[in-house]
């Protein structure tokens, strides 16, 4: 739905955006991580047509940024960083401006439509000026929805809100995508990325990695399994060590860190040579890594290879595909 | 419905509920209505000599050698002429500050709400975004200045010595509401435009307004103090020299108003 091949902003001598190569496939969420300043809403403007690449090319939906923007625009709906309401109008005035732009066949009924599924109805009235930020972001949502839009970009769509909001806006999004929209959604949450994306791809002016939130974890720490026994001997250890499979073991007080290629396979080997040598054991468990752990590594490993004086190893930076 | 209509509905529902915006507007319309006829009544009662002045004789003169029907009437209606006549070209200012604030109010008011990305994002042009607005500000300031001309007129009737009004509402004083005055309103905003893409709050950017208020006011008391008078050539070739400034300044506006432009320099 979304195709983009080294696309790239820069703004006055400074990269914003630097050889972004993706395929947002039609009905995902797709994921765009990365820290403040990463690039994620000069990429989302680029994708809605609001300011061209410099170098590079989008596709929306077959339509070409720069060359086909009104079609563009008409296929996407956005909602910005900050919703951008009119303060002095009413939901229902800051709804129906958005409808007639987009030249919406019946106004009043996708107004009072989008309204109603946001809860929104009850102030439908009110001036916006009066409403929380919650309240904001569902009618920003509402406007980049009044004209049916199979396509959604949503930048940072949960940011300051609290808790209980950003739920609400969550289990929207994961609506949306029931209804077949492909959504590309900028955060610096991980935990929202990982809930959220069917894949994710880590942005820090260039791409980082991409792929689903599963995978990204396996690719970068590998696999490895937690063995909590009664009590760790040396024997235990040589046994563990002895096996060709394990590719590493760690001591941690009672519990056997082992990384392993195949844990689905190697697991059964591993238990009967353990029980073998007589270790009593109370758990086994795969590690789980937080999505955090991996992006903090992937922006530090970024971070070191690109501060390189001269950098001739940046192509071999994990990248995108 | 065409996306200029829908900006142009959309700035006045906004407007409709801007009290300080409208106030400011109206205030001193009413004032440039009021002020003359304070003026003829007060002055002759405070000063029962002392209002035919040099200044009044000279206009008088002046007014003599443009309209000789007026070289033998009594001084004091030339008097109420006089000052009926330099109210109109306060009567500018009305058009000038209206189209400014409005401009400005809607254009640095989006820049501060953020709402502009949103809008841009629609299929609307950026042509169509500059006409809405541009109308917004240019309509209700015009309307606004030929309303108020309006009740200078039916004021005038009613309370002015007969043919004062003949004198005042002329070929001149029209040209100037009528002419001029659309035209330094489309002036007006066009500057507005222009330096509410860098100005951070509104009352900044109307410090551009000093750049006609001045010349109008230099017309004002230079007509006051007798060195000449205002004739229909003078307006009309005002209205040509306005015209092409008009178009200036919109075409300088429609470069700034680019989607890329407003979102990334309009800091
Ligand atoms: N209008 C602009 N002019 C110059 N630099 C900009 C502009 N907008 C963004 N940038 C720079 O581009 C980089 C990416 O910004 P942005 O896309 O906003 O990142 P993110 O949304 O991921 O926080 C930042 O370094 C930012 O300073
Ligand atoms: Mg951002």
């Amino acid at each position: 739905m979304i195709t983009t091949r080294a696309l790239t902003k820069v703004y006055d001598g400074k990269v914003a955006v630097e050889a972004l190569t993706m395929e947002i496939r039609s009905g995902e969420i797709f994921g765009l991580l990365g820290p403040n300043g990463a690039g994620k809403t000069t990429t989302v403007r680029m994708l809605a047509a609001l300011i061209s690449p410099t170098s590079g090319e989008a596709l929306i939906g077959g339509y070409r940024v720069g060359e086909q923007d009104a079609a563009i625009r008409r296929l996407v709906g956005i909602v910005t960083e900050t919703p951008g309401l009119y303060e002095r109008l009413s939901a229902r005035e800051n709804l129906e401006i958005y409808a007639k732009l987009y030249g919406v066949s019946n106004v009043t009924r996708q107004v009072e439509k989008y309204l109603r599924l946001l809860e929104l109805w009850d102030r439908r009235d009110d001036p916006v000026g009066t409403f929380s930020k919650g309240m904001r972001q569902k009618l920003a949502l509402a406007r980049a929805l009044v004209h049916e839009p199979k396509v959604l970009l949503l930048d940072e769509p949960t940011s300051g809100l609290d808790p209980q909001m950003t739920k609400v806006v969550r289990d929207f999004i994961a609506e949306l995508k029931e209804q077949g929209r492909t959504i590309l959604l900028c955060t610096h949450n991980l935990d929202e990325a990982e809930r959220l994306c069917d894949r994710i791809l880590v942005l820090k002016t260039r791409p980082i990695a991409l792929d689903t939130p599963q995978a990204l974890r396996r690719r970068l720490f590998g696999r490895r399994i937690i063995v909590t026994l009664e009590a760790v001997t040396d024997r235990i250890l040589e046994r563990v060590r002895a096996l060709d499979f394990v590719l590493d073991v760690q001591q941690e007080d009672r519990r056997l860190v082992i990384a392993l290629s195949d844990p689905e396979r190697q697991n059964p080997i591993l238990v009967r040579a353990l029980v073998e040598v007589g270790a009593a054991i109370r758990f086994l468990t795969e590690e789980a890594h937080s999505l955090e752990e991996i992006y903090l590594r992937l922006i530090e490993e970024e971070e070191r290879t690109s501060s390189l004086p001269s950098a001739p190893d940046r192509a071999e930076a994990p990248s995108a595909r | 419905m065409s996306p200029v209509l829908v900006i142009l509905q959309k700035e006045w529902a906004d407007l409709r509920r801007h009290r300080l915006l409208l106030l400011s507007m109206v205030v001193p319309a009413v004032v440039f209505l009021l002020l003359p006829f304070a003026l003829v009544i007060l002055i002759p009662l405070i000063d029962p000599s002392g209002w035919n002045d040099r200044n009044v004789q000279r206009m008088a003169e002046l007014l003599g050698r443009a309209e000789p029907d007026l070289r033998r009437v009594d001084p004091l209606l030339v008097f109420h002429i006089y000052i009926f006549r330099q109210f109109i070209l306060m009567f500018l200012l009305i058009p000038i500050l209206g189209a400014l604030s409005i401009a400005t109010y809607s254009i640095v008011g989006e820049k501060q709400n953020r709402t502009l990305e949103p809008l841009l994002a629609t299929p609307i042009r950026t042509t169509e975004l500059l006409w809405g607005k541009s109308l917004a500000a240019a309509l209700p300031a015009t309307l606004l200045t030929w309303i108020t001309f309006g009740l200078y007129v039916l004021l005038m009737r009613a309370l002015s010595p007969a043919g004062v009004l003949a004198h005042v509402v002329n070929p001149v004083g029209l040209s100037l509401i009528f002419l001029i005055g659309p035209l330094v309103a489309v002036l007006s905003l066009g500057l507005g435009v222009i330096v509410s893409s860098r100005a951070k709050d509104p009352r900044t950017a109307q410090q551009i307004g000093v750049l006609l208020i001045l010349p109008i006011m230099a017309l004002f008391i230079m007509q006051m103090r007798g060195f000449f008078l205002l004739s229909a050539q003078w307006v009309w070739l005002g209205a040509a020299v306005l015209l092409a400034l008009d178009v200036i300044v919109l075409k300088i506006g429609a470069r700034l108003f680019q989607r890329e432009t407003i979102l990334t320099r309009w800091t």
